[in-house]
């Protein structure tokens, strides 16, 4: 059997939304002392409701020919969250001499991959030492 | 690395200032400061980087900083470079040599991780044995691009004659790595393979400018040359023999074009590009609050392998006019025209090996040819003009602005409705910002936009061939895809025909702390085609809040939302078989 009989058609309707907070502060405790801090957490998510491209007259006569699109929707939905975090303390042994320490994690959580799972943490560190000349 | 060889150089250039200064012995130092910063990088991934990490490294090692900034009497110079990895860092190079030579460089490398998809969706078995598969060749393959840019404007101007300025500039990309590439065999099934494609891009542009200024206005001439090269701009692969889904025997060759019978072919080829920009400027202004300017600029695109050109012109003009304290009226008209060549594609008919339709074509079978000539939808001619004015009712009272954009695209191939390839859009807007009280302040903005035949795809979906049930492929009336194409009714897009948009804005300042919040609607919708049906509404919000605190601290507090709703139809035909 080979042929078409017109076709079905549906409106899709995709959402999404995202909230992002974020925050920071910078203290400078002593004149040999600064330090920073900041933070950002993103929640983000996106898909397609439910459709069903039903062609009833169609399947009624072709019942072999019957098709689901129950799940379809969700195989592009998405849904992620991200949270950022970075510290900075520098501290001044003299006007001209110093050390910084830097930290910094991201946590990406990808709660519905599409692809693949994209989930992962990777967190940074830097030691260093200065001078002002 | 030949991006940061560059970067070097200009530096090493930079230097040079002063040290001819210093053999000149007549150079009083004023001031000069830096720093050096020396240590090292220590990193941890746990899972995937490629979005945690997408545009930064994930390499240990040193890593180092190093800052000068010096004004002197020959000038000044502004250096900074950090080094955080050998996929990542970033540096300027600014200087002035008694305001005769003045250079502004900068330099950034980063990492750009691509992912590396496993195709695991295009694995499938239909119940009569038709199969989607895939082949992964380079399956550990991390597809990273290095991302390097060195960017440069010298500008020269002589004491005899300041009103000249002479500048030179110069740009290198470099874009190195790894992509996957993908290849689709069809017909036998759809086998899709992908295999690792080694990247070495580079993008340099060139650039001679000159421009004379008097009192009231400049006139500037500007050439650019850019050269987009890829040392590796293929792979090569076989494609499948074509077969027939279920017998897997060879009947279909007259249906396809090419297959393994080509042998070894260059895939997932990257073009090769040549741009050529020139640009002419002018601004006028006069005494009484009349200023002029007006531009225009012609740029030739060439695709290296194909011979293809692309040719633009564009013209723009701006007026403005102040009318006492109160009322300032501008006008900005541009005009352009983009034109690239039409394309014939010749194919190649193939004779089938075997089966019902041994020894024929496509069209000894169907009697049907079609037109392979390809014609650009980007060529057309452009209007485009924004009238805006503005009165000011007072400090307080604030000011009140009018906006009016209109915009005409005149296609010269592509209808976006029926007969008709012009597209026409009114935009009208209006906008009020004040400030009632200390610190407080406020802004509203409304615009309305109306297009007629918004850009839409006209009858490229939803096809109604009903069609009689067929059990032998090889039946010349089977509908072929024209036949299905040729039966569409549904127009598709996904530009608005009839859109609104309103901003709120609110500013307050206490003490030395700052609030702000903003909001914006937008709302749009096409249904002006045959089931078009496409809206979508977008909505977003931020507030933020920055406090110094006290003495010894500051800090911020910011939330940012956003909301999006899109309906849009989709069609798909009901096939048997």
């Amino acid at each position: 059997m080979g042929g078409q009989d017109g076709y079905s058609r549906n409106v899709l309707n995709y959402n999404e939304e995202s909230n992002n907070i974020m925050a920071g502060i910078k203290i400078r405790p002593g004149d040999r002392w600064d330090i920073g801090l900041n933070l950002a957490y993103t929640a983000a998510e996106g898909g397609l409701a439910p459709f069903e491209l039903s062609a009833d007259d169609y399947v009624a006569v072709t019942p072999s020919m019957s098709f689901d699109f129950s799940k379809s929707n969700t195989y592009s939905t998405i849904d992620v969250t991200r949270f950022n975090f970075d510290a900075m303390f520098k501290y001044k042994f003299t006007e001209d001499l110093w050390m910084r320490l830097w930290y910094k994690v991201v946590d990406f959580d990808d709660e519905d991959p599409y692809l693949y799972d994209t989930t992962g943490m990777v967190q940074w560190a830097t030691i260093t030492a200065g001078w002002n000349f | 690395m030949k991006t940061l060889q560059t970067f070097v150089l200009a530096t090493l250039l930079a230097a040079l200032p002063i040290a001819v200064a210093a053999e000149d012995g007549d150079v009083t130092p004023n001031t000069t400061e830096g720093s050096i910063e020396f240590g090292g990088l220590f990193s941890d991934v746990d899972g995937s980087p490629d979005m945690a990490a997408e545009y930064l490294t994930t390499n240990e090692g040193p890593v180092g900083a190093f800052k000068l900034k010096t004004d002197q009497d020959w000038g000044a110079l502004d250096l900074k470079f950090k080094y955080v990895a050998q996929d990542q860092n970033v540096g300027h190079l600014n200087f002035d040599i008694k305001r005769m030579v003045r250079s502004h460089n900068t330099y950034t490398k980063m990492p750009h991780r691509l992912g590396h998809d496993p195709m695991t969706a295009l694995t499938s078995v239909s119940r009569n044995g038709k199969v989607v598969r895939n082949t992964d060749m380079s399956p550990n393959q991390d597809y990273v691009m290095n991302y390097a840019v060195f960017e440069d404007r010298t500008e020269l101007q002589f004491p005899g004659f300041r009103p000249l300025t002479l500048a030179v500039g110069f740009r290198e990309q470099v874009r190195n790595g790894h992509t996957q590439a993908f290849t689709t065999s069809h017909c036998d099934s759809c086998h899709i393979k992908s295999q690792s494609h080694q990247r070495d891009q580079e993008t340099t542009d060139g650039s001679l400018e000159a421009a004379v200024a008097w009192k009231s206005g400049v006139i500037r001439a500007r050439y650019n040359n850019r050269k987009l090269r890829e040392s590796l701009p293929s792979v090569t692969g076989t494609f499948d023999k074509n077969l027939h889904p279920e017998l897997q025997v060879p009947v279909f060759d007259n249906r396809m074009q090419y297959d393994s019978d080509v042998g070894v072919v260059p895939v997932d080829l990257k073009p090769e590009i040549n741009k050529d920009t020139t640009r002419l400027d002018f601004r006028w202004a006069s005494k009484n609050g009349f200023a002029v300017t007006a531009n225009g600029v012609w740029s030739e695109t060439e695709n290296r392998g194909t011979g293809n050109t692309a040719d633009y012109s564009g013209y723009v003009v701006t007026a403005a006019k102040r009318f006492g304290n109160h009322l300032r009226l501008r006008w900005n008209g541009k005009v352009y025209q983009t034109e690239t060549n039409s394309v014939y594609i010749d194919t190649i008919e193939r004779v089938s090996p075997a089966g019902p339709q041994a020894g024929t074509t496509y069209y000894d079978i169907y009697g049907k040819n079609y037109d392979h000539t390809r014609y650009s939808v980007l060529n057309r001619d452009g209007l485009k003009s924004r009238l805006d004015a503005s009165y000011r009712f007072g400090r307080k009272l604030g000011t009140l602005r009018g906006v009016w954009d209109y915009e005409v695209i005149d296609r010269e191939y592509y209808e976006v409705a029926p007969g008709k390839k012009e597209t026409t859009s009114n935009i009208l807007g209006v906008s009020y910002r004040m400030r009632p009280a200390k610190g407080l302040r406020f802004d509203a903005e409304f615009k309305h936009g109306d297009v007629t035949n918004a850009f839409m795809a006209v009858d490229a979906t939803c096809s109604t061939l009903v069609s009689s049930r067929y059990t032998n492929p090889w039946n010349p009336e089977t509908p072929q895809y024209d036949d299905q194409h040729a039966t569409r009714i549904g127009d598709t897009t996904a530009s608005a025909s009839s859109w609104n948009k309103a901003v709120l804005a609110l500013g307050y300042t206490f003490g030395q702390s700052t609030l702000t919040g903003r909001y914006v609607y937008w709302d749009g919708s096409n249904s002006d085609g045959d089931l078009t049906d496409w809206s979508k509404n977008r909505q977003t919000a931020t507030i933020t809040f920055w406090s110094p605190g006290g003495s010894s601290w500051d800090w911020y507090l910011g939330w940012a939302y956003q909301d999006m709703s899109l309906d849009a139809p989709t069609c798909v035909p009901v096939f048997d078989g």
